[in-house]
């Protein structure tokens, strides 16, 4: 082990690298699993085939998934970047559906009776009382998406799992602990950010709810 | 569209070469998820007991889900050197943690009342365990399971790694010269069998939970 | 069916999450509490970050490369073993040295993978062999002329792919059949055609490449009509402690390794020449010599001063002493006066 002072840029490189890869993934996900999530609770019938779809997608491994996408996107971050995108889908697309049908009937028919729109009840009463759930999928998405990212060193896409990596392909185990430490520190790290993100939005919907409409 | 298809051929062409990888994959998944849970079983029913246990074990098992799966599989290295045992072991390593967290959550929620019943009915300690206890935490157990072998299908292509075998060998070779057909040879069997399993063990649950604990749907 | 197994996990849904892990799924509780109490929370996370941070860079690798020069970046790949890397680091280093940006892009994969890499100019340049270039790239027949290898895979490379090969930096680093010294000794093994009565009772350990290239071992085992008992597959730096472990008894190795003679291995005779020469070189994409054609200068400074023997010090250096490989490159350009 080289001390922290002889190269802290490659280090954090890779760290970034990493965050970038789950965190570019998540964001795409997100865009399109939420409005995704929410055509299925106005189109029921969408539910089963969408959710099926995306469960299918789920039960592929990684490495294999990695292996599919490189004739596509070629080599580099592209391929991790799409796999970790169709990974979190179903985390988002079910917790969207999940967080929406948790919002307390009587809340949206009080909305109603007070005069708005479909769109002013998604936007304004069922999206922020659903966003506790949907920041649960989220958690979920990038807490499994730094862990998977790790193998996606083997097709070029940077991060720490070059540690590991490298520590296989040199046998120095340090380089072994070093790269599973700082991974399995970062994926705690965005749990409990998340988590905690989850506590304060939990608080805020069981405050009374004039003051969101006012 | 042939192009994706030729991975048929490639089987087609070198079946001995598939079946042993096919079955060591089999081998390495079933493998190591029975021994997982012959030892996540015992250590759940532990926690269960002696709450002191419980916390730290809770804790380990959660921070374990966070330790890449190919890091494991290369920290057995300096120990065990290469090949299908220590590919084992690792897979092991890793498949005793969900069927652990699942069974203690399990045994642990059982219904106070139902047990206390059985204490009423003079129920000894390991009657209430196999009888009641367990039982009553089968869904749960089995969805961890399922969990650990449809997982342990996916980590066991990182055996390739380390001289492992498994379908994983294709999954590289096709990457190290670009070569769909071989690459899908393996990948694509991978992804079935995952399928599989996941479909497998959720029929077995269904046939082996009793009725009255089958989750109803929301 | 599928459907049904869906129903059956969305309705355990307020019991269990489900989490994807690396290769597969995974379930967690939602009321395991990974978190300690509101104390120590604050500890916690610092000490999350902190361990974040010193793994970190008490790990590092190479550095990021120097900057504020109008000439262009030029990116390097390399292969995913010790060798590649070190020649990789030696490109980087020499081209810094004149005043280039430098991205490192190393440690991509095999052959084809840093090849197609190249191609697709996603790189610069990486270090090639010839033998590789004539069987695995150009898929053409095996010769044993050095240089007429050399200068068919530079022919074909340049009109076909607008690749350059520049000039061989010394080394031949042919693939090799090793075994361990006294188990060759005791079998009387000493050559390819000596194994061909004994390797149905052999175990050979390769990379997933050779057991897959057509110079690889299919190519062997057919020249020299043998067939192994089995073969394992397994990451390049793993080939000779497995062999010197008795956990193979073949490997398919390289002949500049220098665990060869740390670990007290023999390289088997080839005796009827089916490997070519594997002489390294770097190859650039034309398009890059063609923005600043000085790049090919700066890489021929090391034409012909790396003889197997110095190579496989380098690499020992990396392999055994644990050094870094971009120390190691650095230290021989400078002993060599190559860099500053």
């Amino acid at each position: 082990m080289r001390t922290l002072a002889h190269d802290p840029g490659y280090a954090l490189l890779l760290t970034l690298q990493h965050v970038e890869i789950v965190g570019i993934a998540v964001l795409v996900a997100l865009l399109v699993g939420i409005p995704t999530g929410i055509g299925i609770v106005r189109l029921r019938w969408l539910e089963a085939p969408v959710v099926n779809t995306a469960s299918v997608l789920y039960t592929v491994p990684s490495l294999a998934l990695f292996a599919v996408l490189i004739p596509f996107t070629g080599l580099g971050p592209e391929p991790a970047v799409v796999a970790l995108i169709l990974y979190s889908l179903l985390v988002i697309i079910r917790n969207t559906i999940a967080g929406i049908d948790s919002v307390d009937p009587a809340m949206v028919d009080a909305a109603r009776g007070m005069g708005m729109t479909a769109a002013q009840r998604l936007v304004l009463v069922e999206l922020p009382l659903g966003l506790p759930v949907i920041v649960a999928g989220v958690r979920l998405a990038v807490v499994s998406g730094i862990g998977i990212a790790t193998i996606a060193a083997y097709v070029g896409a940077g991060g720490l799992g070059i540690l590991i990596f490298d520590g296989i392909r040199t046998l120095n185990p340090d380089r072994v602990v070093a790269g599973a430490l700082a991974t399995s520190a970062l994926a705690l790290l965005a749990d409990w950010g998340l988590l905690r993100l989850e506590k304060v939005l939990n608080r805020e919907r069981r405050r009374p709810v004039e003051a969101g409409m006012a | 569209m042939t192009d994706a298809l030729a991975f048929i051929g490639y089987i087609r062409d070198h079946p001995d070469q598939f079946r042993q990888l096919f079955l060591q994959h089999l081998e390495l998944t079933g493998v190591s998820v029975a021994v997982g849970l012959a030892i996540a079983l015992p250590l759940a029913v532990l926690a269960s007991r002696v709450e002191a246990l419980a916390k730290p074990m809770g804790w380990i098992s959660g921070v374990g889900q966070t330790i890449p799966s190919l890091a494991i599989l290369a920290l057995v290295l300096p120990w065990l050197g290469i090949g299908f045992v220590p590919a084992l072991v690792a897979l092991t390593v890793r498949a005793i943690l969900p069927i652990f967290l699942n069974a203690y959550i399990g045994i642990r929620d059982a219904d106070a009342a139902v047990i206390d019943a059985a204490r009423g009915m003079g129920a000894s300690d390991a009657q209430r365990l196999f009888l009641v206890e367990i039982p009553l935490a089968s869904p749960v157990i089995f969805a961890g399971v399922q969990t650990a072998l449809v997982q342990s299908v996916g980590t066991a292509t990182l055996a390739a790694f380390i001289g492992g075998g498994g379908l994983g060998d294709l999954i590289l070779q096709g990457l190290a010269l670009v070569d769909l057909p071989v690459l899908l040879a393996g990948a694509i069997p991978v992804a079935l069998l995952a399928m599989a399993a996941d479909l497998l063990m959720g029929g077995l649950r269904r046939f082996l939970v009793p009725a009255g604990l089958q989750v109803r749907s929301a | 069916m599928i459907w049904l197994t869906w129903r059956q996990k969305s309705s355990l849904r307020n019991i269990l999450w489900v989490t994807k892990i690396d290769g597969g799924v995974s379930m967690r509780h939602a009321g395991i509490r990974l978190w300690p109490g509101r104390g120590n929370r604050r500890l916690t996370i610092i000490g999350l970050l902190a361990t974040v941070f010193v793994t970190v860079t008490a790990c590092g690798g190479s550095g990021t490369g120097s900057t504020g020069s109008s000439k262009p970046t030029v990116a390097i790949g390399s292969k995913d073993f010790t060798e590649e890397l070190l020649v990789g680091q030696m490109e980087a280093a020499l081209l810094e040295d004149a005043g280039y940006k430098v991205d490192r892009k190393l440690n991509l994969g095999g052959t084809v993978v840093a090849h197609q890499a190249l191609l697709r100019g996603d790189i610069d340049t990486y270090v090639e062999y010839t033998g590789t270039g004539l069987t695995a790239i150009l898929k053409l027949p095996v010769q044993t002329d050095k240089q007429k290898v050399y200068d068919v895979v530079k022919a074909d490379y340049k009109s076909k792919l607008k690749l350059s090969w520049l000039k061989p930096w010394g080394f031949n680093d042919t693939y090799a059949l090793v075994m361990k010294k006294d188990k060759a000794d005791q079998l009387g093994i000493k050559s390819y055609s000596d194994l061909k009565s004994k390797a149905d009772q052999l175990t050979l350990g390769a990379t997933q490449e050779f057991l897959a290239r057509p110079d690889g071992l299919p190519g062997v085992e057919q020249a020299y009509g043998m067939k192994f008992k089995a073969s394992k597959g397994l990451d390049p730096g793993l080939l000779y402690q497995a062999v010197s472990a008795g956990q193979v008894d073949v490997i398919s190795g390289f002949a500049t390794d220098g665990r060869i003679p740390a670990l007290n291995l023999s390289v088997l005779t080839d005796d009827k020449h089916f490997f070519p020469p594997y002489f390294a070189a770097p190859v650039v994409r034309d398009e890059t010599l063609k923005k600043d054609s000085k790049i090919a200068d700066v890489l021929n400074k090391l034409a012909g001063k790396i003889d197997d023997k110095t190579m496989a010090g380098l690499n020992l250096e990396v392999d055994q002493n644990k050094k870094d490989p971009a120390v190691v490159a650095k230290t021989f350009l400078r002993k060599q006066g190559l860099i500053k």
